[in-house]
C-alpha cells in the first residue's frame, strides 16, 4: 500500500475574502497563509482581534470554504469532504456553546449523538471524570460557574476522542484559577496522536502549553516557530545575565566590549547583561575571562525573551514595515 | 509529520460523503423540544394562545349571550354562525402563530444564546438542521392545534348541550367541511410558515426580530379570515379549501427544496461575528 506523509493540519496559500457591506468592498480576512502542524503537536495561533485567527480555524473546520488555497485536516481537503469532516475533529467555540437549560448530561448526550460512539453512557461518564465534572452531571449548565461551563464544553469536544482539537480562546473570560484549571486539562489532553490547535490572545498561556506558535496579523502570517526559535530569529544574539559581588568598573566594561563574541553589554551596579553570539558556546569564555581578572561571580543566568516581548516586537515590525513572510 | 495510509484516508473520505441523515434531524428535534419546555416564556405563549381561542372565545360568546338576555334556545344558532364565520379561520391562525413563535426562535435563538456555532460545527448538514428545526416548530404547533380543536369542540357543544339533546347536529365535529381546516389546510399553512420562519431565523440575529418578520407571512391568513367573516360560504366550500390546500402544498414543496440551501452555513456563521 502506498504510504503518504501528511501533516495533521495543513494550510496551503489559504485566502478567504469577505464582502464588507459597511466598507462596500472585499476584505481579505486571511491572505495567502501556509502552515503545517505535526501530529501530537500543540500549536498556538496568536494575533490581535480581527487578524484572521477565527476565520482560519473556521476554514479548517469546513465552516468556511476557502476563496483560494487549501485547508487540509488529517490529509483530507476540508472543502471536498464537507460537513462530515467534523466527525474527526473537536471544535471548542469561543463561547462555551452549551445549552444552558439542559443538564450537563443532557448536553453531552445530545452532542454525542452525532458521532459514532459505541457505549455512549460509558463514554460520557469517562469524559465527565476526566474533566472533573463527575458529581455535576445532573446540574443545569446555566447554574454552573464560567470555569465549569468551559469544562463542560471541553468534555463535549472530547466525547468522540478526536485526533484534532481546535480550541478558540479556551480560557477567555475565566478567572485566573479557572483558566489555570482549563490549561491543566488541555495539557493532559496532549497525546502522541492528538494535535491541538489553540487560538488565543493569552501569550503566557500559549508559551506555557504550546510547542510552536504562529503569529498572524491582518490576515498574513508574521512568523511561525518555537518561542526559542522566534527569540533567536528576532533578537539575534542571546542574553546572559551575570551578577557579581563588587560594582562593575568602566575598565571591565571596555575590556568585555572588545571580546569578539560580545555583541552588546549593559551594566547596572553589580549586574551585567551581555548579548552574545552563540550563547551556549561562549558562556564558559565569559566566565573564564571574568574570574581570571579577579571578579567574583554570584549568579549566572541565561535570559530569553518572553513570548509577549517577541509578539509585541513582531507586531510592531509588522505594522511598521508590512508583514513578514512566513 | 505523521505517516498515514493513503488508502485508509481515501476510504475515510468516501465514508464521509454528505448524505441526509434523519437520525440527526431527530436529535435536533428532541433537543429543541426539551429546550422549549424549559423556555417558560415561549412554552406558555405556545400553550396559552390555543387555550384562549379554544376555551376563551366560546365562553366569551356564551357570556355575551347570557348578558344580552338571549334565550338559551337561540344559542345554538348564534354559535353555529359564529363558528362558521370566525372560528374556522382561527384554526388556521393557531398553528401558523405557534410556528411563527417557535421557528422564529429556532436559529436566531441559538445565536442569542450563543450556541449556534457549537450546533453548526457538528457533523450535520444545513438540510438536517433545517428539517430538524422545522419539525421542532411544526410538531408542537400541530399538536396544540389538535388539542385546541378538541377542547373547542367539547366546550362549544357543552355550551349548547340542550339544543344538541333536542336533536340538532353537533357543532364543529358535525360538519364535514370543518375537518378539512384543522387536518388539511392548517397543517399546510403551518408547513409553509415553519419553513419561512426557520429561513428568516437563520438570517436575523434575534428571535424577537425573526418572530416579527415571520408574522408578515400571516397576512394571507388574515385576508382569509376577513373573507370568511364577510362571506362564511367561502370557507365552507370544500372545493375552495382543497384548491387552496394544493397551492399551499406546492409552495411547501418548493420551500422544502430551497430550505436547506437557504441556511448557508457560511453566511449563518458570518452573522455570529
Amino acid at each position: 500500500m502506498e504510504q503518504v506523509k501528511v501533516f495533521s493540519i495543513e494550510v496551503n496559500n489559504l485566502v478567504k475574502v469577505f464582502y464588507d457591506k459597511k466598507l462596500k468592498r472585499e476584505v481579505r480576512a486571511v491572505d495567502d497563509i501556509s502552515l503545517g502542524i505535526n501530529s501530537g503537536e500543540i500549536f498556538g495561533f496568536l494575533g490581535p482581534n480581527g487578524a484572521g485567527k477565527t476565520t482560519t480555524l473556521r476554514c479548517l473546520a469546513g465552516l468556511y470554504s476557502p476563496s483560494t488555497g487549501q485547508a487540509k485536516v488529517l490529509g483530507l481537503n476540508v472543502a471536498k469532504i464537507g460537513d462530515r469532516i467534523r466527525k474527526h475533529i473537536g471544535f471548542l467555540t469561543e463561547n462555551h456553546g452549551n445549552y444552558e437549560n439542559l443538564t450537563v448530561y443532557e448536553n453531552l448526550k445530545f452532542f454525542s449523538g452525532f458521532y459514532d460512539i459505541r457505549d455512549v453512557d460509558a463514554r460520557i461518564h469517562q469524559v465527565l471524570e476526566e474533566c472533573g465534572l463527575g458529581d455535576r452531571k445532573d446540574m443545569r449548565v446555566g447554574k454552573l460557574s464560567k470555569g465549569l461551563k468551559q469544562r463542560v464544553a471541553l468534555a463535549r469536544v472530547l466525547l468522540h476522542n478526536p485526533k484534532i482539537l481546535f480550541l478558540d480562546e479556551p480560557t477567555a473570560g475565566l478567572d485566573p484559577q479557572a483558566a489555570a484549571d482549563v490549561r491543566t486539562l488541555i495539557t493532559h489532553l496532549r497525546s502522541e496522536d492528538r494535535t491541538i490547535f489553540i487560538n488565543s490572545h493569552n501569550l503566557e498561556e500559549v508559551q506555557k502549553i504550546c510547542d510552536r506558535v504562529g503569529i498572524i496579523d491582518a490576515g498574513k502570517i508574521v512568523q511561525i516557530g518555537t518561542t526559542a526559535q522566534l527569540d533567536k530569529d528576532l533578537f539575534g544574539a542571546e542574553e546572559l545575565t551575570i551578577i557579581v559581588k563588587d560594582p562593575i568598573s568602566d575598565t571591565l566594561i571596555v575590556e568585555l566590549q572588545q571580546l569578539k563574541f560580545v555583541k552588546n553589554i549593559q551594566a547596572n551596579h553589580s549586574r551585567l547583561t551581555l548579548r552574545l553570539q552563540d550563547l551556549d558556546a561562549n558562556i564558559p569564555n565569559v566566565i573564564t575571562y571574568l574570574t581570571k581578572g579577579g571578579t567574583q561571580i554570584l549568579e549566572v543566568k541565561k535570559s530569553s525573551h518572553s513570548l509577549e516581548e517577541i509578539y509585541l516586537t513582531l507586531m510592531a515590525e509588522s505594522r511598521n514595515n508590512g508583514t513578514r513572510g512566513a | 509529520m505523521v505517516e498515514m495510509d493513503a488508502a485508509e484516508i481515501c476510504a475515510d473520505a468516501g465514508e464521509l460523503q454528505d448524505a441526509f441523515n434523519f437520525s440527526n434531524v431527530r436529535k435536533i428535534f428532541t433537543k429543541d423540544w426539551k429546550e422549549m419546555r424549559y423556555n417558560r416564556q415561549l412554552f406558555l405563549s405556545v400553550l396559552l394562545f390555543p387555550l384562549f381561542i379554544a376555551v376563551g372565545i366560546p365562553l366569551l360568546m356564551w357570556g355575551m349571550l347570557l348578558g344580552d338576555g338571549t334565550p338559551p334556545t337561540e344559542f345554538y344558532a348564534f354559535f353555529s354562525v359564529a363558528i362558521n364565520g370566525m372560528m374556522k379561520s382561527q384554526f388556521m391562525l393557531i398553528p401558523v402563530l405557534i410556528c411563527g413563535m417557535i421557528s422564529g426562535d429556532s436559529l436566531a435563538g441559538e445565536k442569542e444564546r450563543k450556541t449556534a456555532e457549537s450546533l453548526v460545527v457538528l457533523p450535520v448538514t444545513s438540510k438536517e438542521i433545517f428539517v430538524g428545526k422545522a419539525l421542532a416548530a411544526l410538531v408542537p404547533a400541530l399538536f396544540f392545534t389538535g388539542i385546541g380543536f378538541a377542547i373547542m369542540s367539547l366546550v362549544s357543544n357543552l355550551l349548547v348541550l340542550e339544543s344538541i339533546q333536542a336533536g340538532l347536529p353537533l357543532l364543529i365535529i358535525g360538519e364535514r367541511n370543518f375537518w378539512v381546516i384543522p387536518f388539511v389546510l392548517s397543517p399546510l399553512f403551518a408547513l409553509v410558515m415553519v419553513q419561512v420562519g426557520v429561513m428568516i431565523s437563520a438570517r436575523l440575529s434575534t428571535a424577537k426580530s425573526a418572530q416579527q418578520v415571520s408574522m408578515i407571512f400571516m397576512i394571507p391568513i388574515m385576508v382569509l379570515m376577513f373573507m370568511s367573516i364577510a362571506n362564511p360560504e367561502i370557507i365552507s366550500d370544500i372545493g375552495f379549501l382543497l384548491v387552496l390546500s394544493v397551492i399551499l402544498l406546492s409552495i411547501a414543496i418548493l420551500f422544502a427544496n430551497f430550505g436547506g440551501k437557504a441556511i448557508n452555513k457560511e453566511r449563518f456563521i458570518a452573522t455570529l461575528g
